[in-house]
């Protein structure tokens, strides 16, 4: 069945980082332009607060924020590698890096482009992505 | 003489390549794990020059360990990275972590270096690797 849930791991470079995030074979993803995004090549898989745990490193994690604050963007001390994040967009969920992801094997993943230069007329699109299913 | 200026996104790190124009530097698309994690994309040219200004990097060796991967402290972004060969210093850049200008639209050619030898890593880099001013980088203590 195509939506049922599989867990899959992932993490940084150097290894510090760990996590794990609940996906089902279809995967809807977003590539953002926003002035972040651009820079670390974040390609965005958003999920429940459920669908995701860290496994390893949080100690290692820095936090960066800018701007309105919400977004609490996190990356590995040690390779800089950002693996996810709090999105302002779903600050009740999590936003997976889809490039940091061990093995794409199995997953129909599509990557939308993601307008986030206009942010406030777009993010609400995302908002249902990190909703808890009943 | 062309000039170029980038930077992190807190902007704790300035970058600048002088000598060649945007439309004359290479785009290349590095298939290691780090670069594809970080969605980097890199230049150089052996003509132009690259200067990093920072207080607040992070350094980070991986794989050989010959070159050091330059990452912002605050913010996270790679900025570029940069080897002592022979006694020199040379860098290329991310253009994606320090949004380069004139990079927009460009296809960066996908590479892979996986079976290069030390030797071969260096030759390669004192050859297509910008000379760089890392002054600033240097350790303070």
């Amino acid at each position: 069945v195509s939506d049922t849930l599989t867990w899959r791991a992932g993490g940084c470079h150097c290894g510090a980082v760990r996590f794990e995030v609940a996906l089902s074979q279809h995967v809807e993803a977003q590539s953002c332009n926003c002035s972040m995004c651009r820079k670390v090549g974040f390609v965005h898989v958003i999920v429940p607060e459920s669908r995701f745990r860290i496994t390893a490193g949080a100690d290692r994690l820095t936090e960066y924020t800018f701007n309105t604050r919400v977004a609490k963007h996190l990356f590995c001390s040690v390779c800089g590698v950002k693996s996810f994040y709090r999105p302002r967009s779903n600050p009740d969920g999590w936003s997976v890096n889809a490039n940091c992801l061990d093995d794409l094997a199995g997953l129909d993943m599509a990557v939308e482009p993601f307008d986030g230069q206009n942010w406030e007329q777009n993010a609400a699109s995302l908002a249902h992505l990190s909703e808890e299913s009943a | 003489m062309s000039r170029l200026h980038g930077q992190c996104h807190c902007g704790a790190v300035r970058v600048e390549i002088e000598g060649v124009a945007a439309a004359d530097l290479p785009l290349r698309a590095c298939q290691c794990g780090f670069c594809r994690r970080h969605g980097a994309v890199s230049t150089s040219h052996p003509d132009a020059t690259i200067t990093f200004t920072s207080a607040r990097l992070t350094h980070y060796r991986f794989g050989q360990r010959r070159s050091d991967f330059l990452i912002c402290a605050a913010c996270g972004c790679y900025v570029g990275a940069a080897a002592q060969i022979d006694g020199g210093w040379y860098a290329i850049l991310n253009v994606r972590g320090v949004d380069l200008p004139g990079f927009d639209g460009r296809h960066a050619e996908p590479m892979t270096y996986d079976d290069e030898t030390p030797d071969e890593r260096a030759a390669r880099r004192k050859t297509r690797w910008s000379p760089a001013d890392l002054t600033e980088l240097q350790p303070s203590a």
